[in-house]
């Protein structure tokens, strides 16, 4: 008891407080990206959260939409700067396209509209397709999506990104979906990138 | 600067009630080692703005962002403890504990008593605070510290700076620069993500003498590398992932002569670099006259 005492009256009388205003310092540059909550999402994000810190050192944040309605109109917002998105999802829904298998044309579709009409790039497909949201009939390769204005602050943003086209494969993903359901996302995605000699 | 009372009932005093209360259980260990050798001192700091010259002693515990302004002048005696609260309010995954140098700054430990900034969380981890931060300072010398836990063990930009004999550990960055005049000479830089981490950008920079080792990365030359910053006679050695690293925008050479790299053999050395090899839009890491031992700091 007499210790008990002897601690709070010492830490009374020795504590001193100096309160003022808080200043603000430069946190340095950020990157958000948005993203839904399926594992796919998750594994891609990361892909790319690694690749632009490793590679740059720019902090990237992410933050989690409940559909890819929302996650999209985040990035028109502007409260995201790079979205994950599918050419034949954007087809159907955004550009009222008739399906197609035409992964080529459908892309560079999506590119030029993405380009004139939201101020928006989408980046070369990153190689697989998802088939499970697909409408019918039509490609549906993953992209990276990235803000112009994100782009302007960034300007090596989309030569980054591109690094990764064409290196994620139905099988790669397959794969890589697999570990990282039984795992470590993080861990699967540096595993690619380094596999990959990214960084 | 106030007495702390926790009895008080005004919404400041509860304020400060309630800072007691976070602290107390941190404050008693303290205190209670004070109370049975040398009289310490504990100084709490909750966002403040240092415009005169102060000296720190004992313990000083720091909740956000305190900044030595240009008017001001710290000196920070041997054996400070600086102990960063785990806050984050902007949500970003980095602790927003900082001490931003604008005016002067002398924190001169010795060997015996080195000078500590450090985490206060019970389980500390990279990140908890944000860095000591030097940008535009008019003065700065830095000897003696230790500094953990941070996202930048130490920050500094725009100024003229000399870091000797400090430890940078368990950080996400260990020693980061830009665009300064520097000298950093016997250091341990190691067991952070980046050891050692620039943007050149016309710095005058004299780095050896320093153990980097043991970090994910050794050194991450970020950008604007123009070959000036003169690294030499360091240790550069067994870092996990790569002893060096160029960032995506530095597409020229970089030279670092006569270092330790933990061989001597030309192709293994090369082996711990990431440039050109992997991406053509990159320069490449020389290593020439490299060290057949290492080297042993002050």
């Amino acid at each position: 008891m007499m210790l008990k005492r002897l601690l709070i009256l010492t830490t009374v009388s020795l504590l001193t407080v100096v309160v003022a205003t808080s200043a603000v310092a430069c946190t340095g540059k950020k990157v958000v990206i948005g993203r839904t909550a399926t594992l796919q999402q998750e594994l891609l994000a990361r892909v790319v959260m690694e690749l632009i810190d490793k590679r740059t050192g720019t902090a990237v944040n992410e933050v989690i939409f409940d559909t890819p309605e929302a996650a999209h109109a985040a990035l028109l917002k502007g409260e995201v700067d790079l979205g994950l998105e599918y050419t034949g999802v954007i087809g159907a829904s955004l550009l009222s396209q008739a399906p197609t298998a035409d992964a080529d044309a459908l892309y560079a579709l999506v590119r030029k509209s993405y380009s004139a009409d939201l101020n928006l790039m989408a980046i070369r497909p990153l190689g697989f397709e998802n088939r499970t949201l697909a409408p019918a009939g039509s490609a549906n390769q993953a992209v990276v999506i990235l803000r112009k204005e994100t782009w302007k602050k960034f300007p090596a943003l989309d030569r980054l990104l591109e690094k990764l086209s064409g290196k994620i494969s139905d099988q790669t993903m397959q794969e890589m979906e697999a570990k990282a359901a039984a795992g470590d996302v993080p861990k699967v995605a540096n595993e690619f990138l380094r596999a990959n000699k990214l960084y | 600067m106030t007495i702390l009372n926790p009895t008080v009932s005004s919404p400041r005093g509860a304020h400060l009630a309630a800072l007691f209360r976070r602290w107390c259980p941190l404050l008693s260990l303290l205190l209670l080692a004070g109370c049975f050798a040398t009289p310490a001192s504990v100084q709490y700091l909750d966002g403040a703005a240092i415009t005169d010259a102060q000296i720190w002693s004992g313990t000083v515990l720091i909740r956000g962002v305190v900044t030595v302004t240009k008017t001001g002048q710290l000196t920070i005696l041997p054996g400070t403890r600086i102990v960063f609260d785990r806050i984050d309010v902007d949500g970003d995954g980095i602790g927003d504990g900082e001490l931003l140098i604008e005016g002067g700054l002398v924190a001169k430990g010795t060997a015996a008593a080195p000078i500590l900034f450090t985490s206060a969380a019970a389980t500390p981890a990279r990140g908890d605070w944000k860095y000591l931060y030097l940008d535009f300072a008019q003065r700065a010398e830095v000897a003696h510290i230790i500094s953990e836990y941070a996202y930048s063990g130490i920050q500094i930009h725009f100024c003229r700076a000399r870091v000797v004999d400090s430890e940078f550990r368990y950080n996400v960055d260990g020693v980061r620069f830009s665009t300064v005049n520097i000298e950093l000479s016997g250091n341990r830089i190691h067991h952070n993500t980046n050891g050692l981490r620039y943007e050149e950008r016309r710095s005058t920079a004299a780095i050896h003498y320093n153990d980097i080792v043991a970090n994910d990365v050794g050194i991450f030359i970020v950008t604007r590398s123009a070959d000036q910053a003169v690294i030499e006679s360091n240790n550069i050695a067994g870092n996990q992932i790569y002893n060096v690293k160029l960032g995506l925008s530095q597409p020229t050479d970089v030279s670092l002569p006569r270092n330790w790299w933990g061989t001597a053999d030309p192709d293994a050395i090369a082996a711990s670099f990431f440039d050109r090899k992997f991406d053509k839009e990159l320069g490449t890491v020389l290593a020439p006259e490299p060290l057949e031992q290492p080297v042993a700091l002050p």
